[in-house]
């Protein structure tokens, strides 16, 4: 029992100070999406156009707060996220939270989807290439890195569309609804992720079939197969699992463009209506719930990182 | 947290792989794109069509390995009926200059930061680290599109939202070395003697951190032109009548059904472009691997 | 009495880029119960792959050519066999070269102790594994045994690591320990106290050790038999006692004056150049370059072994002389 608790307590301090950084690296950030998009722009003037009258803009600029100083609107930016207030959608005429509350299942579900995929397929073919390196499945595997790194997913998107849904008929090109509807864009979001983690998976267990606790393990009469996937994957698993982490933020782009190509009704699909409509505050909005949903899967992957790895728990920061 | 070193790195055995393939493969891949270069800068020299001529009747054209192509238009027209071959390298040019640019601001803003961080350390370094960690918990395009949103489309516009979502990644990456070169006993001499801060950093750091930036740049224009393709094509980016790959994949898009090759090439322009480049990235990176490169 | 281990004529090659080496060749070696044999000679005289060989265990570019190893009369290699694999652990347990690297950072000591039990003593209850892990651990001079077991290898310090990996590796009693420069990485006094565990732990049990390193002093202090070894070749093997009193190789004797306790009567001196690159084309005696009593004949055909009772040789011109007293 004391030992439990003993534990938890390396736990959390293990936990607390990333916590209190996470927030910190939100705070900086969200500060930074306001200040990019508010110095020197004005939303007002692009919202209306350039045909809109002087008059015109100003009315907006009151409308939306903006012709107070930019301290002031930084202010009650920063109040407005105290409160948890994602502000109000200037075209539908809806709290922001509601709309995005509504697209944020279907971008969970396709980039869920899209990360299972692409751990499924990425790792094995790394862990092959770095049992069989110089080989076929080396090769492939080196292949399909270059190659998905190197693709456009949109084009890809288009590509998968052109040949399952229009030249064979398959799978359905666009929309959502049947579990046929999400493997054209999961497995497009997939390709990117998939690359980097067949390369890194590769990388990182080659080196570590190189150590010598390995050569060690090998000595101690433990069968191969005891060797590779309880002494060398784990350790091999500890930088890939960093960089699933990291795929987040490219996972979240990516789907922007690929909810764009199928139609996917997700958030990426809202952000990109919202720009036709200029829609600046719902932008906005959708911007702080990713980078919040960036820090939060980050914080669970140094949380898994602990649990790996003892000597990372108990270094603490 | 995010401040985790990132460990992408080409390992030991990769490098292997590598170099296996030859360290010819340096100039293997660099010359297919330098060719390239020279075709996209020649353009107006060479017997094309004009990329922005419409013409109505001529919409839609295949290319000429199928029935109806013509070797007026040799990869067929697009909607508006533009020679598709002219867009493709035209498109070439625009493509290049944003992701060059883009590639030039940010690694000079990323690597002077990432030098000054990593060599003065304290609450510069602390600063540093934290708004780079912050740019990197960003989604690229959700930030590219609120940027985009408020200060309207223009190509001023397009090189600084890509500069900015490229910035962190060298910033970070050369601050890791930078703080390692500080120790180093040439460095530990110099300051030891008195040698300003400027002078180390610009003239024995720097040079010592050529080859990685290099090949940082080098990567970095690939992402960089995907990165343009995509907001491009999503409708924030080159504004028409300019060409970018992105633009006409996005003017593409509707004819999808009945005409495959308006989407078709200038993708695989992008992807073989890329795919060169991040061979040719690799191939420096065989070289000047920071953590093969012997100091003193 | 028969030996434990016979190893004869065995060549490991190392494939590079720049073409093959001969690591190790024409290597005959006798374990019997109980011996605790120094196997000595400078970094790249083959002494590493020599052993790891024994255990099948060489890096990727490095292979067995040819020779033959008996485990208690039963040919494991050569013939077409290969079944070294079945010596680890079991009958052959290995010491690294650094504790640190050759313990995983990920399991704690008790799990990979553990785990070799489970494997080499699998007939065994769990409870039994329990009791030889505690028994093992208890003997390895730990202030707190308990904590040791509960530890992962970065809580401990080096020459604890260096005990723990020890530990692991007999804990499934196997019949030879090899301890390959297993510590070189601690200070002088730890590693006198940890060679005495070690050799005390093996021979105690009736087992056997093979002692790996390039330290002649630490290696006569603890040793039985020595066993030197120069590019690639063992050119001298005797007692301890016979080696160290008349060495018969040059370079066994040119070794003895470089230590400076042993070259009281004779100044102290180096060996003057450097190990040759042996290639499979290479023919005479590998030490004539940098012998001082070499003559034509040594560079011209390969130089056979001369046993002599309980020791041998391989030298065509050996030194008779002893280097300070005893009768060679």
């Amino acid at each position: 029992m004391e030992r439990r608790a003993g534990l938890a307590m390396t736990f959390v301090r293990f936990m607390a100070p990333k916590l209190v950084g996470a927030v910190i690296t939100l705070l900086i950030a969200l500060s930074l999406a306001f200040f990019l998009a508010r110095t020197a722009g004005d939303p007002a003037r692009n919202i209306l156009g350039e045909f809109a009258t002087e008059e015109q803009v100003l009315e907006k600029q009151i409308e939306l707060g903006l012709d107070k100083p930019l301290p002031v609107q930084f202010g009650s930016y920063l109040g407005q996220l105290a409160t948890f207030d994602l502000g109000s959608s200037l075209r539908y005429s809806r709290p922001n939270w509601e709309l995005i509350l509504g697209r944020f299942p279907a971008t969970i579900q396709l980039t869920v989807a899209g990360m299972l995929i692409a751990t499924l397929i990425g790792l094995p073919l790394g862990i092959v290439a770095a049992l069989k390196e110089g080989k076929v499945w080396d090769r492939i595997s080196v292949f399909v890195a270059l190659f998905g790194q190197s693709i456009p997913l949109f084009w890809l998107g288009l590509m998968f569309i052109l040949l399952f849904a229009v030249a064979w008929g398959w799978l359905p090109a666009g929309l959502s609804g049947t579990w046929q509807h999400l493997v054209l864009p999961a497995v497009t979001l997939s390709v990117l992720p998939m690359a980097r983690i067949a390369r890194l998976t590769r990388s990182s267990l080659s080196e570590v079939l190189e150590e010598t606790y390995i050569t060690s393990a090998r000595a101690r009469g433990l069968k191969e197969r005891t060797v590779v996937f309880t002494h060398a994957i784990r350790n091999a698993a500890l930088p890939v699992v960093t960089i699933m982490g990291l795929q987040a933020g490219t996972l979240l782009s990516g789907a922007v463009t690929v909810e764009f190509v199928f139609a996917w009704p997700g958030l990426g699909t809202l952000a990109t209506q919202a720009v036709q409509f200029r829609d600046f505050s719902l932008v906005q909005a959708i911007v702080i719930v990713g980078a919040i949903t960036f820090v939060v899967i980050n914080l669970t992957v140094d949380l898994l990182y602990g649990i790996i790895d003892p000597r990372i728990r108990e270094q603490g920061s | 947290m995010l401040g985790r070193v990132c460990t992408a790195e080409v390992s030991d055995s990769e490098t292997r792989t590598i170099r296996r393939s030859g360290n010819r493969s340096l100039w293997l891949m660099g010359f297919p794109l330098l060719l390239l270069g020279l075709l996209v800068v020649a353009a107006p020299f060479l017997p094309l069509a004009d990329p922005g001529l419409q013409d109505l009747r001529a919409r839609l054209i295949p290319p000429i390995f199928l029935e109806g192509g013509t070797w007026e238009h040799p990869l067929g027209t697009d909607q508006l009926g533009r020679d598709l071959l002219a867009r493709v390298i035209y498109g070439g040019r625009l493509t290049f200059v944003i992701a060059i640019a883009a590639v030039l601001v940010g690694s000079v803003f990323g690597t002077l930061l990432g030098m000054i961080a990593g060599y003065r350390r304290g609450w510069i370094d602390t600063i540093i680290s934290r708004v780079v960690d912050a740019q990197l918990a960003l989604p690229f395009i959700l930030l590219a599109i609120a940027i985009i949103v408020s200060r309207g489309r223009s190509l001023v516009v397009l090189v600084a939202v890509l500069a900015i979502i490229s910035w962190a990644q060298y910033a970070r990456v050369i601050r890791a070395e930078a703080l390692s070169l500080r120790e180093r006993p040439f460095i530990l001499g110099l300051r030891a003697v008195g040698a300003s801060p400027i002078r180390i950093i610009l003239r024995h750091i720097f040079p010592n951190i050529g080859g990685t930036v290099l090949v940082l740049a080098t990567l970095e224009v690939g992402t960089m032109i995907l990165a343009e393709s995509a907001l491009s094509f999503l409708g924030l980016g080159v504004v028409p009548p300019d060409i970018s790959w992105g633009g006409m994949l996005a003017g593409g898009r509707e004819f999808i059904k009945d005409a495959w090759w308006v989407v078709t090439f200038p993708g695989i322009a992008i992807t073989s472009v890329v795919m060169s480049i991040n061979l040719l990235g690799d191939a420096l990176r065989a070289r000047y691997d920071p953590r093969k490169r012997t100091y003193l | 009495m028969d030996p434990l281990l016979s190893v004869r004529s065995l060549r490991v090659e190392a494939t590079s880029s720049v073409g093959t080496i001969v690591a190790v060749d024409r290597f005959d070696l006798d374990i019997y119960p109980g011996d605790v044999i120094g196997l000595i000679g400078e970094s790249g005289s083959g002494k590493t792959t020599a052993v790891r060989s024994l255990l099948g265990l060489t890096e990727r570019n490095v292979r067995i050519a040819e020779g033959s190893i008996y485990f208690q009369g039963e040919q494991v290699l050569g013939d077409g066999k290969n079944h070294l694999d079945r010596l680890r652990g079991r009958h052959v347990g290995m010491v690294f070269q650094n504790a640190s690297s050759s313990l995983n950072p990920l399991l704690k000591i008790k799990t990979q102790m553990r785990q070799v039990l489970r494997v080499n003593q699998s007939a065994q209850r769990a409870a039994a594994h329990q009791r030889r892990i505690e028994e093992v651990i208890s003997r390895m001079g730990f202030h707190d045994p308990k904590r040791v077991l509960r530890s992962y290898p970065h809580q401990l310090s080096g020459g604890m690591r260096q005990r723990a990996a020890i530990a692991i590796a007999i804990v499934s009693e196997p019949e030879i320990v090899i301890a390959d420069e297993s510590t070189s990485a601690l200070d002088v006094t730890t590693q006198a106290e940890v060679m005495d565990l070690v050799r005390e732990l093996a021979t105690d049990m009736g087992h056997s050790l093979i002692y790996v390193t390039h330290d002649l002093l630490l290696a006569a202090e603890v040793c039985t038999r020595m066993a030197v070894m120069y590019g690639g070749e063992i050119v001298e093997e005797g007692p301890t006692a016979s080696v160290i009193a008349a060495p018969r190789h040059p370079y066994t004797l040119g070794l003895l004056r470089s230590v400076p306790m042993w070259a009281k009567k004779a100044p102290l001196v180096g060996i003057e150049g450097t190990p040759p690159r042996v290639t499979p084309g290479f023919i005479g005696c590998r030490f004539a370059s940098r012998c001082a009593h070499a003559v034509g004949a040594c560079s011209e055909a390969d130089v056979e072994w001369t046993q002599r009772r309980d020791s041998g040789f391989r030298c065509i011109q050996p030194k008779g002389a002893p280097l300070h007293t005893g009768n060679g």
